[in-house]
């Protein structure tokens, strides 16, 4: 009896803790911040009902959740952990052709497909952390970089037609939804959930345990972290939400191809987008990821190519890495909380 | 039949090893000095190549002076590698991560400024070939510019093996890759002496470029990408801080991987895999390389 009375207590200590957190999380700078924001993303897509708006203006928001699923992911494995990982696309993009090659091959629904190949991603990100348990620092990066050149080659090089499909990859993939607005609040609430999910890991024991990995592993081998099995964890959360935004941009895209999936652009954007929000900070993702989407989406209205759009966030990777590795977010976010304190009078 | 593969395969072979033992080395050097794991070096192979065929269709004048344009195209390479080291890395070497980073993303801007300039197709550029002449030794012809290709690889190696161990510099060099604070302390600059290994290093880079790449096809921007993972593979192999080592390591890496190339099935698509196994399989089984000292940390 007197057992179930306590973890009642402790219940409803829990429930009256939680609420108090979210009641003064919400009174708190970042708190408000975030609902601000939570409210105009989810309102944005009825402030006009123009055409090009709904099918132009409002994808580039979907591109923004998913870059910023996938940026995060990274962050997981390099800013969190501190395991190098350069061969991101390789997550991302398996996880496209597992679930492009479902739906083509077998005719499985897409969420089924999303759901397997976010699993198949996970046991990618698997094998993939296997070296890294024994391999470190550059030896590391170089690893992954080079694995995912060679996947890249394999696939490129291949036949057409399953099993590897060859250079044109698959086409044909039906949308998430065929109405982007649908799409777009798909999209919405599994990057509210994946980013629920990455804070609290972040903040959590295994974030911690993961930030004592990145800043001294002898140390934290000495005082009794099992090492392989956190940096095997960390592997496989990074794999699992980039095969997530794989998945959903293979769909978004209604093809899986080498080049637009697997190459190594995409995961220089992932390093890009992290870099700008700052490494290591989950969130910062959001910031950079927003970044990202919408200076590209300004730079190819002006006119400029593809090619040369890379080259201008190359630039801005040099010069945020130069003179600003704490990223955007972190300096831009105090500046803001002045301000809100001189506002509120604090 | 069987005779005249195996000549070809050490024909290929001890080409691409000459080669990659140049790169290697430099690669090696700054791993070695600085604990820089420089991702920009095989973008400064891959620069060079462009640079000369740049220079090579600007004007008349630089195409009938050769040499020239070698030695200018040899100074701009040194100064992108000093200027890359004074610019982006020095002021970072606190942050290990950092530091991969940004030579990550100077690779990256140098390869898609080259793209945006030439595009992504192979370029032919045979102007500058060292010789015409093709001889046929057992059954395996064989351009007598390849054969220079090696021997002045292999003289270029020596020169630098004497100036590493014989000159005040290399003395200096060494001193520092062993040990940088007892270095300090005796009076070098180590943070000079770093600057000097870029410059070196992105010279011996794009001297390697001059070497290979008249004659053979510049293979698209990205084709730094290779040699970069292939001097890692070397370093790996090899061992730090071994000239020999490297070297050597560098021929058995070719070796193995023109053997791929001549005598399995499908070789073309596996060779990419060689230094993958290799730089895995020696992590795995021994750390410091064949010629290595230490540990690696």
């Amino acid at each position: 009896m007197e057992v179930k009375m306590i973890s009642k207590k402790s219940i409803k200590n829990k429930v009256s803790g939680t609420q108090n957190y979210l009641t003064t999380w919400i009174k708190s700078f970042s708190g408000s911040l975030t609902i601000f924001c939570l409210i105009i993303l989810s309102f944005l897509p009825f402030f006009s009902q123009d055409r090009a708006y709904v099918s132009y203006f409002i994808p580039q928001f979907t591109f923004f959740f998913i870059y910023a699923i996938f940026a995060a992911s990274w962050d997981i494995a390099t800013g969190l952990a501190g395991q190098a990982n350069f061969g991101q696309s390789i997550f991302f993009g398996l996880a496209g052709y597992i679930g492009g090659a479902l739906i083509i091959e077998m005719g499985v629904p897409s969420w089924i497909a999303i759901i397997i190949a976010v699993i198949g991603a996970t046991f990618i990100g698997f094998l993939v952390g296997i070296p890294a348990l024994k391999i470190k620092g550059p030896y590391l990066m170089l690893v992954t970089l080079v694995l995912s050149f060679i996947i890249l080659r394999v696939l490129a090089t291949s036949h057409s037609g399953p099993p590897l499909y060859g250079y044109e990859g698959i086409s044909g993939l039906p949308k998430l939804n065929p109405n982007p607005i649908i799409e777009y609040f798909i999209l919405f609430i599994s990057l509210i959930v994946c980013f629920i999910i990455m804070m609290s890991i972040s903040k959590s024991k295994l974030g911690t345990i993961l930030r004592s990995i990145r800043d001294d592993e002898i140390g934290s081998e000495a005082s009794g972290i099992n090492t392989m099995k956190y940096k095997l964890i960390a592997f496989m959360l990074c794999a699992l939400f980039s095969g997530l935004a794989g998945i959903y941009f293979g769909l978004h895209y209604q093809t899986v191809n080498p080049a637009g999936n697997l190459s190594m652009t995409i995961s220089f954007l992932a390093i890009i987008m992290a870099a700008l929000g700052g490494i290591g900070t989950i969130r910062g993702s959001l910031v950079g990821a927003f970044f990202y989407v919408f200076l590209e989406f300004v730079l190819v209205e002006i006119g400029l190519d593809m090619d040369v759009v890379h080259i201008v966030f190359s630039i801005i990777l040099l010069l945020v890495i130069r003179f600003a590795s704490r990223g955007l977010l972190a300096p831009l976010l105090d500046r803001l909380r002045d301000l809100w304190d001189v506002l509120l009078g604090r | 039949m069987f005779a005249s593969d195996l000549l070809e395969m050490l024909y290929v072979g001890s080409a691409d090893g000459a080669i990659t033992a140049l790169v290697a080395i430099g690669f090696s050097l700054v791993y070695g000095v600085g604990g820089v794991t420089n991702l920009a070096h095989g973008a400064y192979f891959m620069l060079a190549g462009y640079m000369l065929l740049w220079i090579l269709t600007w004007g008349p004048i630089f195409s009938e002076l050769i040499w020239l344009s070698v030695v200018i195209v040899l100074v701009i390479i040194a100064f992108i590698g000093a200027l890359s080291y004074l610019v982006l890395i020095k002021p970072l070497q606190n942050s290990h991560i950092n530091m991969i980073l940004i030579t990550f993303a100077f690779a990256f801007f140098l390869e898609l400024i080259v793209k945006e300039i030439s595009g992504t197709q192979p370029e032919p550029i045979d102007q500058y070939k060292l010789s015409d002449i093709i001889v046929v030794i057992g059954g395996v012809s064989m351009e007598v510019r390849v054969l220079l290709q090696i021997i002045i690889g292999l003289i270029t190696v020596a020169i630098f093996g004497l100036f590493i161990n014989k000159s005040k510099l290399g003395k200096s060099i060494r001193a520092v890759s062993q040990d940088k604070e007892a270095a300090t302390l005796m009076g070098i600059n180590s943070d000079r002496i770093l600057l000097y290994t870029f410059i070196i290093a992105s010279f011996l880079a794009g001297f390697a470029a001059y070497l290979a790449i008249p004659g053979a096809n510049l293979m698209g921007p990205s084709m730094g990408w290779n040699y970069l993972t292939n001097s890692m593979a070397v370093v790996i192999l090899g061992g730090l801080g071994s000239l020999t080592g490297s070297v050597v390591a560098a021929f058995i890496l070719n070796y193995a991987m023109s053997f791929t190339l001549v005598f399995i099935p499908k070789g073309e698509i596996w060779t990419a895999i060689v230094p993958m196994v290799v730089i895995v399989v020696m992590l795995l089984v021994r750390p410091r390389g064949i010629f290595g000292k230490k540990e690696l940390k």
